[in-house]
């Protein structure tokens, strides 16, 4: 089931969607995501993440531009792009009387393995998820994090070339969501591609090789989150807790009772500091939400 | 791919969807309870008032509305399900086709037949109701067609997809005890039973009891050609609204 181009994983150019409604879900989304890597769609709710996932995985045909998967065109070769693909929906809600081994082994022979080959890869997926001690309880009595953890062991059982996973860590507990992480990164390892969504920043920077931030349905920056941090004109951020006034820096948001303020090197980091008289005082590097709220042009 | 494997990987999917869509027929057995004692409930009633011709047109009321209920009311409703659940989006996004994922639902959903059957098979044979049950067997492959395409356009059209349960339910039990399902046509004034006739269930039912030889209400032609203009309308529609991705 070798890609036709042994190239990108997914390239997509001008993608968007028009619903009937007359509201556009996406309207101008270019990324690329290579084998090996992870990608990680990086926005606020209703930023057309979804919709671009719909479209790269033929669930929506978009309405302008083109997207191609596994080197296969996303409409004229939607069937070859099916075979090559695996999506966790947003919101998946798995089948409360199936169990776990239930769920991933149907859900393989949907995908055309045999019942022999499906049950054996559930078994390492649903170990590497921590899921193989409840492998005979039914979804229902599982927990909101096992169940979430249920339909990701689904599709990354599945040895597609290309995971689509809608939000695979909403509502998942830190240690759950460590173990997503590390699943998808070894998932990838094995030449592999998996293209996730988001709006934890935190969780782009640590699981992402490449970050696309899409706001309003357009793509605003793509890149490592290296490249994305390297491109902002700060280094450092001071958190001052504590209603400050007169204070000089590059970039100052006010949040209330507290300030970020965002400096260009350590000295002025340090500078700014030494200005306030607030007792809790908190220097750091700038991440990658600095980088999206500076792409935006948000935080007030 | 070979012509072996593209066959044995699409038996291997329809066995999959057939798999995981009839594993709350193993944990909820009560539904299964409750579908034999109606279908016993419905013997007694037809046994009690009409002894041996009761029990002829019980069989071919349990087949006509079992089939009816099993393609409109459990596969429309399961695939509402799936769609709510986000299932379906997922199933999408595979090799399976829309065919295949049909099929997969329709063979879970008559394991649950299959298991009310038992319920009616001893009864066909101790009270030599077989050809009645061979006929409304033959019928109902064809009824179960169009339920199932019905169903479809239900579970496809239903913009709310907690809603589809209340629309198929209605439709699958109002057309299975409302017209001469489990009683004659024949029973019926006048024109009324020739206009009932464009009810589904009901020209099952009366093909069925025309071809076991339990005579007939109206000439054969009428169920026939409603019977056949319900199932090729239906899939047409169908095949309108069933979207597989790429909406």
């Amino acid at each position: 089931m070798g890609a036709a181009v042994r190239g990108y994983a997914v390239e997509a150019e001008g993608l968007g969607k028009l619903y009937p409604n007359g509201v556009w879900g996406a309207r101008d989304v270019n990324l690329t995501a290579r084998y090996g890597e992870v990608a990680v769609l990086l926005g606020p709710n209703g930023a057309g993440k979804t919709t671009t996932v719909g479209m790269l995985t033929t669930l929506l045909k978009p309405s302008k531009g083109r997207a191609r998967v596994a080197g296969y065109d996303v409409v004229r070769d939607h069937v070859e792009v099916r075979e090559r693909v695996a999506l966790c929906p947003q919101d998946i809600s798995i089948d409360a009387n199936w169990t776990p081994l239930e769920a991933v082994t149907g859900y393989l022979m949907i995908r055309g393995f045999s019942m022999g080959e499906a049950v054996n890869e559930a078994k390492y997926w649903l170990d590497v998820l921590d899921l193989w001690g409840v492998r005979h309880r039914l979804v229902r009595v599982l927990s909101g994090g096992q169940r979430k953890r249920v339909a990701v062991a689904m599709v990354l059982a599945s040895n597609a070339s290309v995971l689509f996973l809608d939000e695979p860590t909403a509502g998942l507990d830190v240690e759950g969501r460590y173990r997503v992480w590390r699943a998808l990164r070894e998932f990838v390892r094995g030449g592999k591609c998996v293209v996730m969504t988001t709006h934890d920043m935190r969780e782009a920077q640590l699981v992402a090789d490449q970050v696309v931030m899409i706001h309003k349905g357009v793509t605003v920056a793509s890149g490592t989150p290296e490249e994305l941090m390297r491109a902002l004109p700060y280094r450092f951020k001071v958190i001052i807790k504590g209603r400050v006034d007169g204070l000089s820096a590059s970039k100052i948001l006010r949040l209330g009772d507290r300030v970020v303020a965002y400096a260009r090197d350590r000295e002025e980091a340090l500078r700014i500091a030494g200005s306030v008289t607030a007792s809790d005082v908190v220097i750091g590097e700038v991440d990658l939400e600095d980088a999206y709220l500076e792409v935006i042009g948000g935080g007030g | 791919m070979g012509v072996g494997e593209a066959v044995c990987g699409g038996l291997r999917r329809v066995c999959g969807v057939a798999y995981l869509a009839s594993r709350w027929i193993v944990r909820q057995p009560i539904w299964l309870v409750q579908s034999v004692a109606v279908t016993l409930g419905f013997f007694a009633l037809l046994y009690a008032w009409g002894g041996r011709a009761g029990v002829s047109n019980f069989v071919i009321g349990a087949v006509v509305a079992g089939m009816w209920g099993v393609g409109i009311n459990i596969v429309g409703q399961d695939i509402g399900w799936y769609r709510l659940m986000r299932l379906y989006d997922m199933f999408v996004a595979t090799e399976l086709t829309p065919t295949q994922f049909i099929l997969g639902m329709f063979l879970s959903s008559i394991v649950f037949e299959a298991v009310t059957m038992t319920a009616y098979l001893p009864i066909a044979l101790v009270f030599g109701a077989v050809r009645q049950l061979v006929a409304s067997l033959a019928v109902g492959v064809a009824e179960l067609t169009l339920a199932i395409f019905l169903g479809l356009v239900v579970a496809m059209r239903v913009s709310a997809a907690t809603n589809v349960s209340s629309v198929t339910n209605t439709l699958s039990s109002v057309l299975q005890v409302l017209p001469p399902v489990f009683y004659p046509a024949h029973l019926l004034p006048g024109t009324v039973k020739y206009a009932v006739m464009a009810v589904p269930t009901a020209a099952a039912a009366e093909l069925a009891r025309q071809l076991s030889g339990l005579g007939a209400s109206v000439p054969v032609a009428v169920p026939l050609a409603s019977l056949n203009a319900w199932i090729l309308s239906a899939f047409l529609v169908a095949n309108k609204v069933v979207r597989w991705g790429m909406g």
